[in-house]
């Protein structure tokens, strides 16, 4: 029986469709060591969670184009497209490390702590549709309360036994303040979190973040990219750059323009010596296909990071096109010049 | 879609929901190799790991989704509609992008050629400059420096449409001056494919829009029958035109003297006689033609007949009828391909015994300043 999307959401066939979806594309992402502890939760479960979280809250999205490849059962811009969304909402999920690891320790920790996905942030606490919604702390601490710490190690913040002892006790602390058993959002409890311990040490704040976080690079077209060490603070490793190298000069050769991009670049020949040893009458014969190659190469720069404005990296153009002229043959100079 | 997008991420997106084969493609045997050599050159798809997509998941996942959707519909097309393309108007350019087709907002109709003005729409909003509209978030951003024409038939779902309120500034913001923006920056690159996108969408079109034209141009010029007549005759007197209601009609079945029969080498198969008149000139040039019929098929009351011109006359509009002893002419639907000299003509709504006691007419006309 066909029940809509938002109701096959709630029932529990749509895991198996939603973790078939994720198969093959997250494995990839390993967690800083800050957020590995023992106790991790099963890090597909986390991630199909996320991704629940993320489809919830598609409810008010109604993208014609979204619909259009699902009419024409375009089923790979579907991927593309839903993947692209939901890189954009891990990107703001990230955003700030305590909440991503709060969440994600309350998201396992089972029933007792009624973790409940929402469109704009997870909450816990009372599962009941008519419990209270508790909607801010700062306000909550305004209006009188006085909130209580327990006493942790600080530099345990992290650890699963704490985080939920915490909850646990501000849990406690908003209900009794309010009378009622509350739906807490779990942002309100990571601002209680800030208010009562020093964590910037293990938690920086966001715009903070000295290392950089594997986890937020969620776009899948750079699968490979970063993931083995980078060179100074180039957005790619070396062996990426050494990749994106290989697949330009094959778009190139793709083009018949390789041999004119070595004998131009990489030998540094004469206009007039390149136009002869590619067949032209005169110099002027290879304007047409130094401008197609010249295109060629700015368009694919256009599309990567660091590679043209408005971030363009001088030092990681210079290694680059040493790497796209590895593909030259010093014959080629020497027959032709 | 959020400001949490940077430019980049933007353009990478577009670029690759313009240029990277969709699924139907991918899966296609016939398609390996070009999909193959995609990948070799693709930023984007070279730089994936082969991990298995489970299709499966993501067409279930799609499925549910729409159970929530108004189902697209075709409605008569209309100024503000926002539609998608036949998935047919894709294909690879010679870079090995597969060119896709974009949601467009229809501007204005043309009835006479049925075809439209299209603006090209895309989704993400980092991308916006001067000249483009912003449509809300449903039907993205519209790109008034973008505009062209297309057949009716190249449109192939309805997804909404905006409203005149906001479709009239539009229309006045395609003649107004846009900036240029600076060169080889990423919204260079990216305006430059959308116009590469809206110039294949448009070229494959302008054929048959343009033929349509010349067709309703020699319509409108064989209204005047008593012009007609004089011309025919006065090329050539013994010409025997029936009386009829339309000028295309009383030269379709116009009798001509044998000495303006051509006698074409005789063909394998089944050969049809027909009338081509040239005009364009002070009288109407008429010859007697033999077209080669490759193919005559009753299907779902639909006779589709594919016929062979002689190269010569290729270039011509032809016009078909099906033609019953009793009930006379009724006019159908030619389609031309011009490389090849082969026509193929559909008459709907016939039935077996429409087929079997009826006939095709033809007629070509063509346009000729040297007269012969």
């Amino acid at each position: 029986m066909k029940i809509g999307f938002k109701a096959w959401l709630d029932r529990p066939e749509c895991y198996p469709v939603l973790s078939r979806c994720l198969e093959g594309c997250f494995r990839k992402y390993k967690r800083p060591d800050w957020l590995a502890d023992g106790g991790d939760p099963d890090e597909l479960s986390d991630q199909v969670a996320l991704f629940w979280e993320f489809l919830k809250g598609l409810e008010g999205v109604n993208l014609a184009s979204l619909e259009a490849v699902v009419a024409q059962q375009d089923w790979e811009a579907l991927r593309r497209k839903i993947k692209f969304m939901y890189s954009l909402f891990m990107k703001e999920k990230n955003r700030d490390p305590l909440y991503q690891r709060v969440r994600q320790v309350l998201h396992a920790a089972g029933e007792e702590f009624g973790y409940q996905p929402r469109r704009t942030h997870s909450h816990y606490g009372a599962i009941s549709e008519s419990a209270r919604n508790f909607e801010s702390y700062s306000e909550l601490v305004a209006f009188g309360m006085k909130p209580f710490f327990p006493n942790i190690n600080v530099a345990e913040i992290n650890s699963k036994d704490v985080i939920l002892d915490l909850a646990r006790s501000f849990k406690d602390q908003v209900d009794g303040v309010l009378g009622s058993a509350s739906r807490i959002p779990i942002r309100e409890f990571c601002s209680f979190i800030r208010d009562g311990y020093d964590v910037d040490l293990v938690y920086p704040m966001p715009g903070k973040v000295n290392q950089p976080l594997e986890i937020s690079k969620c776009e899948e077209e750079y699968e490979t990219l970063n993931t083995h060490g980078t060179v100074s603070d180039w957005p790619y490793s070396e062996e990426a750059l050494k990749e994106l190298s290989e697949v330009l000069v094959r778009r190139i050769e793709q083009q018949d323009l390789l041999l004119l991009f070595c004998l131009v670049r990489y030998c540094r020949l004469k206009q007039r010596e390149v136009a002869k040893a590619l067949g032209y009458s005169g110099p002027s014969g290879i304007h047409v296909p130094l401008a197609r190659l010249d295109a060629l190469i700015r368009e694919f720069f256009s599309l990567l990071d660091g590679f043209s404005s408005p971030d363009a990296d001088e030092g990681l153009l210079l290694f680059f096109g040493k790497l796209l002229l590895d593909s030259c043959k010093d014959d080629d100079c020497s027959r032709y010049s | 879609m959020t400001k949490a997008v940077s430019i980049k991420e933007a353009w990478r997106n577009v670029y690759q929901e313009r240029t990277c084969p969709p699924y139907a493609v991918l899966i296609s045997p016939e398609q390996a190799g070009n999909v193959a050599e995609h990948r070799r050159g693709c930023p984007f798809c070279a730089m994936k790991k082969e991990n298995p997509k489970n299709y499966e998941a993501w067409a279930e996942l799609g499925a549910q989704m729409a159970l929530d959707w108004p189902a697209p519909e075709k409605p008569a097309v209309q100024p503000g509609q926002v539609w998608s393309l036949i998935p047919s108007k894709g294909g690879w350019d010679e870079r090995f992008r597969h060119v896709n087709p974009p949601m467009v907002l229809i501007m204005d109709v043309f009835e006479d050629v049925s075809g439209v003005r299209v603006a090209q729409l895309f989704d993400e909003r980092a991308l916006i400059d001067d000249g483009d509209v912003d449509l809300g978030p449903r039907y993205g951003v519209a790109e008034v420096w973008n505009t062209y024409a297309l057949d009716c038939a190249d449109l192939n779902l309805c997804f909404g449409q905006i409203s005149p309120e906001l479709l009239n500034p539009l229309k006045e913001a395609v003649v107004s001056e846009h900036d240029p923006v600076d060169e080889d920056s990423v919204l260079w690159h990216f305006r430059q494919l959308e116009l590469e996108v809206g110039a294949f969408m448009a070229m494959e079109a302008m054929g048959r829009l343009v033929e349509r034209h010349e067709r309703n141009a020699v319509r409108q010029e064989f209204s005047d029958i008593p012009s007609v007549r004089s011309k025919v005759l006065a090329f050539d007197s013994r010409i025997r035109l029936p009386e009829a209601e339309d000028g295309l009609a009383m030269l379709a079945e116009a009798e001509m003297p044998i000495e303006l029969i051509l006698q074409a080498a005789a063909g394998e198969g089944e050969q049809i006689p027909f009338t081509v008149v040239t005009v364009g000139g002070s009288t109407n040039p008429c010859r007697g033609v033999l077209a080669d019929l490759l193919e005559a098929d009753h299907q779902d009351s639909v006779i589709v007949i594919r016929v062979r011109i002689p190269d010569e006359y290729s270039q011509g509009l032809l016009f078909a009828w099906w033609r019953r002893p009793d009930t006379g002419l009724e006019e159908g639907v030619v389609e031309s391909d011009p490389s090849t000299g082969i026509f193929s003509a559909r008459f709907s709504g016939k039935s077996e015994l429409d087929f079997e006691i009826g006939e095709p007419i033809l007629l070509l006309v063509r346009y000729d300043d040297a007269q012969d």
